[in-house]
């Protein structure tokens, strides 16, 4: 879980608040340590040692801040270079004053401890020192002959009584103590002015030493209970090797002028000794201060930079959240009324009214993918093909109904132009013409009806155009398959017309007839000529005949079907019904289908193999070398399976004019028959859910194919797919 | 730059052991009356520095630490004592001044004939018979050092860190045996 950062700084602050309220106490302890306070003296060193750690601790934390700080701006983050920039610039203009003012004071500290030693006073203290000894000097030598005679005189009157007489020798001499010592230093003898003390004052051996070398010794000694200056004067008996010591006392003006004296001149010498390590112990506490200040300003610098930006950093990771995208992004607000609390309110209501804005967007998006979705659906369920044209003439869509009845795959031509889609699909010319000129002209709503060969064959459409609303120069082309409906149109008029006929003409035919044979049988022997009785009648009689079978062909035409399918093997009723041209020699058979079954009705069906074969077999009548090709097959294509049959003759071919509608009633070339024929087996075909189609062979002759869909395939064979050479056609 | 390091460092040892030193060289413990007292042999070995700093007014003191206690793993103490000897230099008579634990004062016009006395230490006294227990162990522990808190201000900060001015025996041991 992250730290907030405010917090995390907070806390932080705290600390390193604590840290320098502590270095600033101790310095000041410090401080007041240097300046010789006699309880804190003692603690000069711990101070030392804790402000030097504390600095320490101080330097790490900027360290690792500033480190921090570095490895920010190496990555790129936001605010880094900022915050940089601002650490730089508080921290320079830190050290400036700092700086100046520590050399200042540097100065000024080491000029004036060094004033203190000024030469003038150091020699005026050396002469003080001097005078004060010169002063003692001829007290001294005085002091030396007088202690001389003394010891003379004590030689000459030998030690004998010496302890009784010492007494009045040093009452004499005025001294404070005399003492006689041997060559040890042993005392023999000794007295003092003061009856109390019981001890003399003892030299040291090396004072001793010095009296035998040089025969006396004159010194300066401290003595006595108030330590008052005393001329110590030892004189060394060589024949006897005794020393005799006299401790004369100077005047207490003399002695308390020569104490201050040297007093002062101590102090100023030990001053002098110190003189650098003062420099050193005040440019030392100088330079902890200016530590102090220096790296307080660099972390105040660190931080207040981070505190100023941090509102401006988080608003620059907030607008690149936005720029991805995340307009869930909200601020905390800074506080403070500021200028950054109203950038981030604006920030947060920008962020909140986008994300809103963003949300209504999504909303209508779905609405319009949903009418999309809906507009698609009823579309791909059209049975009406429908196809968007840009004002370019380019494509744009198609719904799927377009492609299947026109037979064009329109995904593959998207962005082409319609015009070059149009030649493709081999589309007429003229309508292609029409369609230019349509969506040039202001005059978009334009409809009209077009012969188109499919794959599947010559179809009839219905087109409209319009332009879409909302596009500007959209335009929408819609076409719809009437080639059913004129077809059943023209399959309704021809059922009339046979109803009518065989209704009109059937009921004459029969009293014609029955006439025809009354006159035949009452005249013809009977009377002259009766030849021409006899031809007369029997033509008549005859034609009635050929006129009521074509009669009853246009009733079946017209009777309404009675379909019973069921699952039949194709090809043994082909066989059956190619047993009944077994003598027919141009007939040749190629049956591959096996024993794939049809749902189909049986009668129907030899209906539709024997007009098929007679009609190959009438083609061929007349040929030299006639011949008449019946193949089988099961192939599959567009999912459905299907067993075609190929009759294939060698005759004079259809008549390209009637090659579009041979299956149209009374459309023959034939001079005898209906013409009712092929238009039968259409309907038979039809209602077995196949197709049928016929085309002239390149070398000469027909071809007609019958597709039927094997048993149980009839959903996936609607419509039954065309043969590839009608694609070629 | 290491080399050099390592020179600041053999430098900074060759000092240390050039610097002067502080030996007790003997103690005897004996017995007057109810108390015993302790005499001991030191020998002062001080450094120039030092002496320079000695004549040119600076005082400085030795500290001699003395603790008696029971020779146990806890050993508690039964008896210390502090005793501090200030010597300073006297520039008009040209002597060393000492100034004893119990204020006494002694001139001496030599450095030997300083330390002379100072290494003399003599019925210094250490416990009270009544203190220890017959038959039972007792050690008494003895250091010498200069008070560098004694120092002038100034000076405090250099003698720390510098092997010159710390000057110690450490602690020294002995069996007491009432």
């Amino acid at each position: 879980m992250a730290l907030n950062p405010v917090k995390y700084l907070g806390t932080r602050m705290m600390l390193a608040l604590l840290l320098l309220s502590a270095l600033l106490v101790s310095l000041h302890l410090m401080s007041n340590a240097v300046q010789n306070s006699a309880t804190l003296s003692k603690l000069y060193v711990p101070l030392l040692i804790f402000n030097s750690l504390g600095l320490l601790i101080l330097v790490i934390l900027i360290g690792i801040s500033l480190k921090r700080l570095l490895l920010a701006y190496r990555q790129n983050r936001p605010g880094a270079r900022l915050t940089l920039r601002m650490v730089i610039l508080f921290t320079l203009l830190s050290l400036l004053p700092v700086g100046v003012v520590y050399f200042y004071s540097m100065q000024f500290l080491l000029r004036g401890i060094d004033s203190w030693f000024d030469v003038e006073i150091d020699k005026a203290m050396e002469n003080a020192l001097s005078l004060g000894k010169a002063s003692l000097d001829l007290q001294k030598r005085q002091l030396l002959q007088q202690t001389n005679q003394l010891k003379r005189q004590l030689i000459e009157e030998g030690t004998d009584g010496l302890l009784v007489r010492i007494s009045s020798y040093r009452n004499a001499v005025n001294a404070t103590e005399l003492t006689v010592l041997d060559q040890n230093g042993r005392v023999l003898a000794s007295s003092n002015v003061n009856p109390g003390v019981l001890v003399a004052d003892v030299p040291d051996i090396g004072i001793l030493q010095q009296a035998r070398s040089l025969g006396s010794y004159v010194g300066l000694a401290s003595y006595g209970e108030d330590q008052l200056l005393h001329v110590r004067v030892i004189v060394a008996d060589l024949a006897t090797s005794h020393y005799v010591q006299a401790l004369y006392p100077t005047t207490e003006r003399v002695s308390i002028l020569s104490s201050e004296v040297q007093d002062a001149y101590e102090q100023y010498q030990q001053l002098s000794y110190l003189r650098k390590s003062l420099k050193q112990s005040f440019s030392l506490t100088l330079l902890l201060v200016l530590l102090f200040s220096f790296f307080s300003a660099v972390w105040a610098a660190i931080y207040s930079a981070r505190r100023l930006l941090s509102p401006v950093v988080e608003l620059g990771e907030a607008t690149r959240a936005v720029a991805e995208g995340d307009y869930t992004t909200r601020l905390k607000s800074p506080g403070g009324g500021d200028e950054l609390t109203f950038l981030v309110s604006s920030f947060n209501d920008m962020t909140q009214r986008i994300a809103q804005a963003r949300d209504e967007a999504a909303r209508s998006q779905q609405q319009v993918e949903q009418q999309r979705q809906y507009l698609q659906t009823l579309l791909e369920h059209l049975s009406t093909g429908v196809i968007s044209i840009d004002s370019e003439g380019m494509l744009r869509t198609a719904n799927s109904a377009a492609g299947q009845i026109l037979g064009v795959d329109f995904e593959a031509h998207a962005g082409e132009h319609i015009a070059d889609i149009a030649r493709q699909a081999r589309w007429p010319e003229e309508f292609i013409g029409t369609l230019r000129s349509v969506w040039e002209s202001q005059m978009r709503e334009r409809q009209g009806q077009v012969s188109i060969d499919t794959d599947s064959g010559r179809k009839e459409f219905q087109w409209r155009t319009t332009s879409m609303s909302g596009s500007e120069g959209y335009l929408v082309l819609m076409f719809d398959d009437i080639t059913g409906l004129i077809r059943a149109q023209k399959e309704s008029a021809w059922g009339e017309v046979a109803r009518r006929l065989a209704h009109e003409i059937k009921n004459p035919l029969t009293p014609i007839q029955l006439s025809a044979e009354r006159l035949r049988r009452k005249y013809l022997g009977k009377v002259e000529q009766d030849e021409v009785l006899d031809r007369a009648t029997h033509t008549i009689i005859q034609q009635v005949e050929a006129m009521k079978g074509m009669v009853n062909d246009f009733s079946d035409y017209a009777r309404p079907s009675v379909f019973n399918p069921r699952a039949l093997a194709f090809e043994q009723l082909l066989k059956d019904v190619l047993g009944l041209y077994a003598s027919e020699r141009a007939l040749q058979c190629k049956l591959n289908a096996g024993d794939t079954l049809v749902d189909g009705d049986a009668v129907k069906l030899r209906q539709v193999l024997h007009n098929l074969i007679k009609n190959a077999l009438e083609a061929v009548a007349g040929v030299d070398k006639p011949s008449v090709r019946i193949e089988t097959s099961v192939s599959a294509s567009a999912g459905c399976h299907f067993i075609e049959v190929r009759i294939l003759d060698n005759g004079a071919g259809f008549d390209p004019e009637m090659l579009g509608r041979v299956f149209e009633p009374y459309a023959t070339s034939k001079q005898k028959g209906t013409g009712l024929g092929l238009a039968i087996v259409r309907k038979i075909v039809d209602e077995h859910e196949g197709g049928i189609w016929v085309a002239n062979a390149p070398p000469g002759g027909a071809v007609v194919i019958l597709r039927l869909p094997v048993s149980g395939q009839n959903d996936a064979c609607r419509p039954m797919p065309a043969p590839t050479f009608m694609k070629e056609q | 730059m290491r080399v050099r390091w390592l020179l600041c460092l053999l430098s900074f040892w060759a000092g240390s052991i050039m610097a002067g030193q502080i030996d007790i060289q003997e103690t005897r413990v004996w017995l007057q009356g109810e108390r015993y007292l302790l005499d001991a042999d030191l020998a002062y070995e001080l450094d120039d520095g030092i002496m320079e700093a000695l004549d040119n007014g600076i005082p400085v003191v030795f500290t001699i630490s003395l603790v008696v206690e029971e020779a146990s793993l806890i050993s508690p103490e039964l008896a210390s004592d502090r005793l501090d000897y200030h010597i300073r230099f006297r520039p008009l008579t040209a002597f060393y001044e000492v100034t004893g634990p119990a204020g006494e004062q002694r001139s001496f016009i030599t450095r030997a004939a300083l330390f002379a006395y100072l290494g003399e230490l003599r019925e210094v006294p250490l416990v009270d018979v009544a203190v220890l227990e017959k038959g039972a162990s007792y050690r008494y522990r003895m250091k010498v050092e200069l008070d560098i808190e004694s120092l002038p201000l100034p000076m405090r900060p250099m003698a720390w860190f510098s092997p010159v001015w710390n000057l110690s025996s450490g602690w020294k041991e002995w069996p007491l045996i009432p």
